[in-house]
């Protein structure tokens, strides 16, 4: 036998060996693979953070990451600091608010109903206050097996009403009238059946208090197609009694047109007996107006005295003022270029001609007007489409002496399509929206300093600072950001890096300093910090992948 | 295989994938540089790496050896959730270790260096996120000879740690990143195999090791990747803090000489 013939077999069983050993490696390291598989990360991890709501509160913008069931409030801090506060929420979350100080967060959440053999515990229907700060959420019971999934809070942060504002219940059976009223003082929650002659709400109003004749409270308008429900919110309520239910149309009407808009007014302070409610309705030029008078009737203590009024043609806005000749309904009737004055007791019209085809009113005494005297209000287009008319104060302590010369106008090129509050007490001035351009309106000077912008109007987004100093414009999409000085009307352009989807003013954390976040609500959510008070392109501060850090709920 | 839209394979792993070749000619130069010690014109060679044929006789074992294998870490704190999907980590491993004769067989004793590169990825809340850690170590092995071709050991290998972590974010002007070294020290067990007869000149082994992977715990701060003069603008985004400190598991096949 030769050397070579001796060796094939030594070869053989090497590589046999070495073939063996790798396929035995092989499965061991498979076996290890699928053993380390085991250990697998919370959902939240994969879920994409797609486009989070996001809600501007008084230190913080939250941020509502709903896939990962949690709220990254990102509060600022000076020089362009950005600290994220993760905070757990409970499951399916289907509304959110504010309160209107931005000291709170309201979440709704429907919960969870665990079938056997589930491992998501049951979870009860919860609204659950967050504080926007570092203090715990504060849970309240609803008392529900259902979820609802409407939520209002109002005017003065006491009181939540939840409704069903969906129209696609998924229970088997849904009681669509019916409310929690939750008194967020107490943390209680009480639930409520509006009188309905068929509807559901479709609409809720809460009026801030309102020296009613049962006492001061705020009061709850519930607007359904036909019908109002009025109840008072007070602790300790009559519950169903003080309910008043008000018919909009008589009981032969077959269509009738539903509101389009409720106004309400609480008259003198000192008396309790003449707060006022006005209805418009779509496509209609007849007005009601209900004024709540005493009455031992019914728990709420007081009774609607109905009036009705032609407007001359189909009103656009009303708004109760105060005119030389006492309270009135005004309404805008745009088909005639004209306004109405409607006076609530008598029903009596004055008519007034104006110089525009004027859309929206609103009233602008604070700033306008002097301090407990008649009203101004300040009217304006409201679209777009409309020919440039500008702006007009309308002086109604001169409506019942000399209408005709009531009327001022603000010769503006642009027909003006909205007009933004500036959220300072006494503020005299208004941010006007037109087409190319918008506008400081000095109400004690009635001149309108104009900002022109590089786009239309329309493609940019205007917000004003909560302080009412600044009007911040932006244009969604795109990495242009201006901040204009109310004051002075200094403009200071600023810089992105990436795209802005939304801007939020809010107050540092420490100290009274301000900051601008922008956000950019692609990939896993970025944000650019700017220093309010020192607004340059320097001192941003450029975040991304805010929403990745966990933990996350399993 | 799923592939991406230009018909490529998907990103997970390619780092990996593309430091085995590198891993791989180590091992094969390694190979060669045996194979021509066979030949007439490498002694000088062979006898400064690996001994007079005298010395190695007298030592009646392998003095030296490579080892290319797959470490499997399994890394259950929060903060490598953001990449990796199950927590767990594969890198490639070079370990080069050269036995020393300590005069009591069948103890024995070898020393060398070790080198891990693993990277991991995930994609994370709808973005990519990387991690990439390189190890190198020192590796201390008391090895106990059961049988002509067959040992146990222990293996101590301190060693340092590089880390970088990105995520790919569009929301941000570039890249978010970060990266650090830190202390390691890898304690485990071990036992190999000899697949050939033992009188073979060149040795093939089949290598298992099973131990605890330490390097303490690092904040993840990441920002994005501007340029000194921008740096000032980048505003630093937490991912929590990374402890890379595991259990691990590792098989390598061995060529000694």
């Amino acid at each position: 036998m030769s050397a070579m013939s001796r060796r094939r077999p030594l070869i053989t069983a090497i590589l046999g060996r070495v073939a063996r050993a790798i396929l035995a490696a092989a499965a061991i390291a498979a076996a290890a693979g699928a053993a380390g598989g085991c250990g697998d990360r919370a959902g939240g991890w994969s879920a994409p953070a797609g486009q989070p709501q996001a809600i501007g509160l008084a230190h913080s913008v939250a941020l509502l990451d709903l896939p990962a069931q949690r709220i990254v409030a990102l509060a600022a801090a000076p020089h362009g600091a950005l600290a994220p506060r993760r905070t757990p929420t409970r499951r399916n979350v289907v509304a959110a608010a504010s309160s209107p100080r931005g000291d709170k967060l309201y979440l709704l959440s429907a919960g969870h109903r665990a079938a056997l053999g589930d491992p998501i515990p049951d979870e009860e229907p919860l609204l659950t206050a967050f504080d926007d700060g570092p203090a715990l959420p504060v849970e309240i019971k609803l008392g529900l097996t259902d979820p609802l999934d409407g939520l209002a809070i109002d005017p003065s942060g006491s009181w939540a009403v939840i409704y069903a504002a969906g129209k696609d219940g998924s229970a088997l059976v849904t009681n669509p009238n019916e409310l929690v009223i939750v008194d967020l003082a107490a943390g209680t929650a009480r639930h409520h059946t509006i009188h309905s002659f068929g509807g559901r709400p479709e609409r809720i109003v809460i009026t801030r208090a309102l020296a009613l004749p049962g006492g001061p409270a705020p009061l709850l308008i519930v607007q359904a197609p036909q019908q109002l429900a009025l109840l008072p919110l007070a602790p300790g309520g009559a519950g169903e009694l003080a309910e008043i239910t008000v018919r909009l149309a008589g009981p032969t009407a077959v269509n009738p047109p539903p509101p389009a808009d409720i106004v309400f007014d609480d008259g003198d302070p000192d008396d309790s007996g003449d707060t006022r409610i006005g209805i418009r309705f779509q496509g209609d030029r007849n007005l009601m107006m209900l004024q709540l008078v005493a009455s031992s009737d019914g728990g709420a203590g007081f009774l609607p005295s109905v009036n009705v009024a032609d407007a001359g043609g189909v009103p656009s806005d009303i708004a109760f003022v105060r005119t030389d000749g006492g309270m009135r309904l005004a309404a805008l009737v745009p088909a005639t270029s004209q306004a109405v004055l409607i006076d609530p007791v008598t029903t009596a019209t004055t008519l007034f001609a104006l110089p525009a085809a004027y859309q929206r009113l609103s009233l602008v005494t604070d700033g306008a007007g002097a301090p407990g005297g008649p009203d101004v209000a300040l009217l304006w287009q409201g679209s777009a489409a409309a020919s440039a008319g500008g702006v007009a104060f309308w002086e109604l302590g001169q409506a019942a002496g000399r209408p005709f010369r009531s009327i001022e106008t603000v010769a503006i090129a642009d027909p003006v399509t909205d007009v933004l509050a500036v959220p300072l007490a006494g503020a005299a001035v208004k941010i006007l929206a037109g087409t190319q351009a918008f506008y400081v309106l000095d109400l004690a000077a009635r001149t309108a300093a104009p900002l022109v912008t590089s786009t239309a109007l329309k493609q940019v987004r205007l917000t004003v600072s909560p302080t009412g100093a600044r009007v911040w414009a932006f244009r969604p999409g795109a990495t242009d950001l201006a901040v204009t000085d109310v004051g002075s009307k200094q403009v200071r352009s600023l810089r992105a890096d990436s795209s802005i989807d939304a801007v939020f003013e809010v107050g540092q954390d420490t100290g009274d300093g301000r900051s601008l976040i922008a956000l950019h609500q692609v990939g896993a959510i970025g944000a650019t910090v700017y220093d309010v008070d020192a607004p340059d392109d320097t001192g941003r501060k450029i975040y991304g992948g805010l929403l990745v850090e966990g933990p996350y709920a399993n | 295989m799923q592939t991406d839209a230009s018909g490529r394979l998907p990103a997970r792993g390619s780092k990996l994938r593309a430091w085995l070749p590198v891993l791989v000619a180590l091992v094969s130069s390694f190979s060669l540089a045996t194979g021509r010690a066979r030949g007439e014109d490498a002694p000088a060679l062979n006898t400064v790496l690996f001994g007079s044929p005298q010395r190695r006789a007298s030592s009646a074992g392998d003095r030296w050896q490579a080892a290319l294998g797959m470490r499997t870490s399994w890394i259950g704190g929060a903060g490598f959730d953001p990449f990796s999907d199950n927590d767990t980590l594969a890198q490639g491993s070079l370990v080069v270790t050269r036995g020393l004769d300590v005069g009591a067989r069948p103890l024995a004793l070898a020393l060398g260096l070790s080198l891990d590169l693993g990277h991991s990825d995930a994609t994370t809340r709808g973005i990519d996120a990387d991690l990439d850690l390189q190890r190198i170590a020192v590796v201390l092995e008391p090895r106990y000879l059961l049988a002509p071709g067959l040992f146990v050991g222990g293996r101590l290998a301190p060693g340092a740690q590089r880390v970088v972590a990105s995520l790919h974010d569009p929301s941000a002007p570039s890249t978010l990143a970060t990266s650090f070294w830190t202390p390691s020290v890898d304690a485990s067990l071990t036992a190999g195999g000899r697949l050939n007869p033992a009188g073979a000149r060149a040795g093939f082994w089949l290598l298992a090791e099973g131990g605890y992977g330490w390097s303490p715990s690092h904040d993840l701060t990441l920002s994005p990747r501007l340029s000194a003069r921008d740096a000032s603008k980048a505003g630093a985004t937490s991912l929590g803090t990374l402890a890379p400190r595991a259990p691990f598991m590792r098989i390598s096949l061995a060529l000694s000489y």
